[in-house]
C-alpha cells in the first residue's frame, strides 16, 4: 500500500496543526488534527511546514487552443499545477471553434488521451455556429459529448430575438449559457479601453462602462422569461455588479465570476500604451474595481477564474490598438487573491478559497467526489500565504509571458499540488 | 338551380375558416359523412356521388406551393361532378401585384360555387369570407389553421380505431415544429373539443410559450413524450427552419426527435404513425418506418382526405342551397 501522509498542515482560517493521509488508490483516507499516530503502511511522509491544504482549484476560463501536439497536454498540467489547478475549462476561441459536436468530441478525446496523471481538460461548446450570434450549435449533442456549457467566448453577438430563442434551446437540454458582459454594438474588438480621460489622452477608441449593465440588463430579462441555466462574466463594473445584486435579490438564480485583473488592476495599468494590459473586457476605473472587490466580499459575485489567454510576444508588440487581447493569468491568480482579497480586505480564506474550488465546481456539475472530504480524490494543494514575493514573468510556467503584473509585490503562493495523491507540482 | 338576386354581396352562411368554429357535434357530423363517402367508394356506390353536384363550380384559390392538398380539393370536386378551377400564383395576377382579397372578388364576380384557400398569411381566408360571395374553404392559411387536415387525421383514427366509445381513451402525441404548424393547432383544438388526450413533444425553440394553455401535455423528451401514446402524428421540419436559430442541424433534431426504431418503441405496443407530408426521410421520420405496412396510416389519411374534402363541399354546398 503506497500511501502518503503530509503533516503539520493547516485548515484556511484556523491555526491548529493537523495531517491528512492519502491511500494508495489516490484517495482521501484521513483528514485530521493533532499528530500522526505510527502507520507501517505509509511509505510517503510529506512536511507540510505549516502551509494551507485546501481542495484544488477548478479554472473556469481559459483558452486552449489546441491539444495536438504530443506534448500539449503535459505544458498545459505543469502551468495548471503551478497555479494549483487540477481542472480547468477552455472556451471556443477562433482557433478552437468548438461549435460543432464532433469538434467538442475531439478536443476532449485529446484531454483524455492519456494514462499520465495531468490535469483534468474540459470546454465548453460554442453557442452560436462561429461564435456570430446568428445559428444555433448544437447543445444536445455537445451536452452528450462532454461539453460544460455553451459559451461564445469574449463576446455576444446574438440580437435579442436570437438570444431568446438560444436561452430557449439551453433549457430545453437543461445546458448552461455563459455569457459575455458587453453589449456588442457598443464595445467589440474596435474599442481598446474603457471610455476615461487616460483614454482620451492616449487617442484611443473607446467604450463607456455602461456597455456591461446594459447587456446584463437584456440578458436577465430574456433569462426571467425563460428561466434557463444562466452564468455571466468576467464582471467588471458597478454598474454590472448592481444590476446582478438586484436580480439575486430578486430570486433570480444566476451566477457570475470576475478574474482577478479586475480587482487587482484598473485602467491606469495601462499607462504609455502597456499591450499586456489590453484585455476584454478592458480595464475599467477605480470605482469599479473597488465595486468588484465588494461584490466579491458581499457574495455578489460567485467565482473567480483566470480568464487565461496565452498570447505570444509578436501579437503583443504592436501598437496597441493591433494588439491581441489577454494575459497569462494562471499562475497569478492565487497570489492576488490572497494579497489583496485577504491580507488587504480580510476575507476569509474558506471563503476566498470555495470561489476557485467548490462554487465553479457546483455549476459547473462536477462537484462529486471533489471536495475536501474523506473517500474524495486527493486532488488537494499546499498554500502559503505568508511568503511575500515578487512577479516575474520569466520564471512563469507559462510559454507566454504577456502579463502586466511584472514586478508586483504579492503575498502567497502555491507550494505543492497533487493529482490523485501524486505530488505533481513542488514550487 | 336558385340564382341570388344580388351575387355580388358577401356570402353570409357557412364556410368552413376553423376547427375553432366548429362544435364537437359538426366534428363528428362531418367525421361521419366522410366515413359514409369511404364505405360507398369502397363499395362501389360511387357512381352516385358522381352527379350530386353537377353544374357547380369550384375554384381553388392556391397561392402557397402545395401538392396533395390542392390535389385532393380538386379530386374531391370532381367526384362531385363539379367544375374545377385552379388557380396557383405562378403567371397570375397576383404576380403582377394584386392583393388575395382582390384576386379573390374578381374570381368570385365570376359566382362560384366554392372558393378554397391557401394562403400564406394568417386570417387570410377569414378576410376572404366576409367578401366574396360564396362559401369559403380554408385550405391552410400561415401557421394559423388547417381544418380539412385535422378533420381527415380524425376520420383516419375514427376509421381505424371503430368510433367514438373507442376514441375517448386514445392517447395522441404531435411531434415536430408545433410553433409553425397549422396542422398542430387545428389538431389541438379539435381533439380538445372531442375530449381526446393529446400530448406535444418538441423543442423549447418549437413551441409557442403559452402550448400549455391549449390544454395539451407539453414534452421536450420523446422517450418522456411517447409513453402510452396510442397514435404519433409527425409533423414535416421545414428546411428552413435547420441551420438557423430555430434548430442547429438535422443531425441533432434526429438524433433527439426523429421517430426511429428505437423512439417508436417508447409508444405503446403497435402505436399507430401518422404524417400530414410531404416527409422529410431522416429528418423527422426514420425512412423504414414511414413505410411500415401495419403502422404508418399515411396512405389512408391521403385516401380520406379526399372523403373529407367531398364531406366539407357537400355538407357546405348543401346549406348555400338552403340559404
Amino acid at each position: 500500500m503506497n500511501k502518503t501522509i503530509i503533516t503539520n498542515i493547516r485548515m484556511p482560517d484556523k491555526q491548529a496543526l493537523g495531517y491528512v493521509v492519502i491511500g494508495g488508490d489516490g484517495k482521501i483516507e484521513k483528514l485530521t488534527d493533532g499528530l500522526p499516530q505510527k502507520d507501517e503502511t505509509i511509505t510517503t511522509t510529506i512536511d507540510g511546514e505549516g502551509h494551507i491544504l485546501s481542495f484544488a482549484f477548478f479554472d473556469m476560463r481559459v483558452t486552449i487552443n489546441n491539444l495536438v501536439e504530443v506534448d500539449s497536454l503535459y505544458r498545459w498540467s505543469q502551468l495548471l499545477f503551478a497555479g494549483g489547478v487540477t481542472e480547468a475549462s477552455s472556451v471556443p476561441s477562433d482557433k478552437n471553434p468548438l461549435d460543432d459536436a464532433k469538434l467538442v468530441r475531439a478536443f476532449l478525446s485529446m484531454a483524455n488521451n492519456t494514462t499520465e496523471t495531468y490535469a483534468d481538460i474540459h470546454c465548453y461548446g460554442a453557442m452560436t455556429k462561429r461564435r456570430q450570434g446568428q445559428e444555433l450549435a448544437e447543445y444536445g449533442l455537445m451536452g452528450i459529448a462532454g461539453a460544460l456549457g455553451l459559451c461564445d467566448g469574449n463576446h455576444n453577438l446574438a440580437t435579442s430575438d436570437s438570444f431568446w430563442r438560444i436561452l430557449r434551446y439551453a433549457k430545453n437540454f437543461d445546458s448552461l449559457i455563459l455569457a459575455h458582459p458587453e453589449e456588442p454594438t457598443i464595445s467589440h474588438s474596435q474599442t481598446v479601453m474603457t471610455d476615461t480621460l487616460l483614454a482620451n489622452r492616449l487617442g484611443l477608441t473607446t467604450a463607456p462602462a455602461i456597455t456591461e449593465a446594459l447587456q446584463l440588463q437584456r440578458d436577465i430579462a430574456l433569462v426571467e422569461l425563460v428561466g434557463c441555466r444562466y452564468h455571466a462574466g468576467p464582471i467588471t463594473t458597478r454598474a454590472g455588479v448592481d444590476i446582478i445584486r438586484q436580480a439575486k435579490k430578486n430570486g433570480l438564480h444566476i451566477s457570475v465570476d470576475t478574474a482577478p485583473h479586475y480587482f487587482a488592476l484598473n485602467e491606469t495599468a495601462i499607462g504609455q500604451y502597456l499591450t499586456h494590459a489590453k484585455l476584454s473586457p478592458p480595464l475599467r476605473c477605480e470605482d469599479d474595481r473597488q465595486a468588484i472587490i465588494e461584490a466579491i466580499l458581499d457574495g455578489t459575485i460567485d467565482i473567480i477564474a483566470s480568464d487565461h489567454k496565452p498570447l505570444h510576444d509578436d501579437k503583443k508588440r504592436l501598437p496597441f490598438a493591433l494588439a491581441a487581447v489577454g494575459m497569462a493569468s494562471i499562475e497569478t491568480m492565487l497570489p492576488l487573491m490572497i494579497t489583496i482579497l485577504h491580507g488587504e480586505y480580510k476575507m476569509p480564506l474558506a471563503k476566498l478559497l470555495a470561489m476557485i474550488t467548490d462554487k465553479p465546481r457546483g455549476l459547473c456539475r462536477l462537484l462529486e467526489h471533489k471536495s475536501l472530504a474523506v473517500g474524495n480524490i486527493a486532488d488537494i494543494v499546499l498554500l502559503d500565504d505568508k511568503t511575500e514575493w515578487t512577479i516575474d514573468s520569466v520564471v512563469f510556467h507559462s510559454p507566454s509571458k504577456n502579463t502586466p503584473l511584472d514586478g508586483y509585490k504579492v503575498r502567497g503562493r502555491v507550494v505543492k499540488t497533487f493529482k490523485k495523491g501524486k505530488l505533481v507540482f513542488s514550487g | 338551380m336558385r340564382v341570388d338576386n344580388d351575387s355580388y354581396s358577401p356570402y353570409e352562411g357557412r364556410h368552413l375558416l376553423s376547427i375553432e368554429d366548429l362544435s364537437s357535434s359538426d366534428i363528428i357530423d362531418i367525421i361521419n359523412h366522410s366515413l359514409q363517402f369511404w364505405q360507398d367508394s369502397h363499395s362501389g356506390k360511387s357512381q352516385q356521388l358522381f352527379d350530386k353536384h353537377r353544374g357547380k363550380s369550384l375554384i381553388n384559390l392556391f397561392t402557397e406551393s402545395s401538392t396533395r392538398t390542392h390535389k385532393s380539393f380538386e379530386i374531391a370536386g370532381k367526384h362531385l361532378g363539379m367544375d374545377v378551377i385552379n388557380f396557383s400564383t405562378d403567371g397570375s395576377s397576383i404576380k403582377k401585384g394584386e392583393t388575395i382579397l382582390d384576386t379573390a372578388l374578381t374570381l368570385s364576380a365570376m359566382r362560384p360555387s366554392l372558393l378554397v384557400v391557401r394562403n400564406a398569411d394568417a386570417g387570410s381566408a377569414h378576410l376572404l369570407s366576409l367578401k366574396v360571395s360564396c362559401p369559403v374553404i380554408n385550405a391552410g392559411d400561415g401557421s394559423h389553421e388547417h381544418p380539412t387536415q385535422a378533420l381527415l387525421d380524425a376520420a383516419t383514427i375514427f376509421l381505424k380505431m371503430g368510433g367514438m366509445k373507442k376514441i375517448k381513451n386514445l392517447m395522441i402525441a404531435i411531434c415536430g415544429d408545433i410553433l409553425h404548424s397549422r396542422v398542430a393547432r387545428s389538431n389541438i383544438i379539435l381533439w380538445k373539443k372531442l375530449g381526446v388526450k393529446v400530448r406535444v413533444i418538441a423543442p423549447l425553440t418549437l413551441m409557442p410559450d403559452t402550448i400549455d394553455k391549449m390544454g395539451v401535455e407539453v414534452f421536450t423528451d420523446m422517450a418522456k413524450g411517447l409513453k402510452d401514446v396510442d397514435i404519433i402524428m409527425m409533423l414535416r421540419l421545414q428546411k428552413e427552419r435547420m441551420g438557423g436559430i430555430f434548430l442547429p442541424s438535422p443531425a441533432e433534431y434526429y438524433y433527439f426527435y426523429g421517430l426511429d426504431e428505437k423512439k417508436l418503441s417508447f409508444a405503446k405496443s403497435g402505436a399507430l404513425v401518422m404524417h400530414p407530408g410531404p416527409m422529410n426521410r431522416g429528418v423527422e421520420i426514420d425512412s423504414a418506418i414511414a413505410d411500415m405496412m401495419d403502422r404508418s396510416l399515411v396512405k389512408t389519411q391521403i385516401e380520406m382526405g379526399v372523403m373529407v374534402r367531398m364531406a366539407v363541399m357537400d355538407i357546405l354546398l348543401t346549406a348555400k342551397n338552403k340559404h
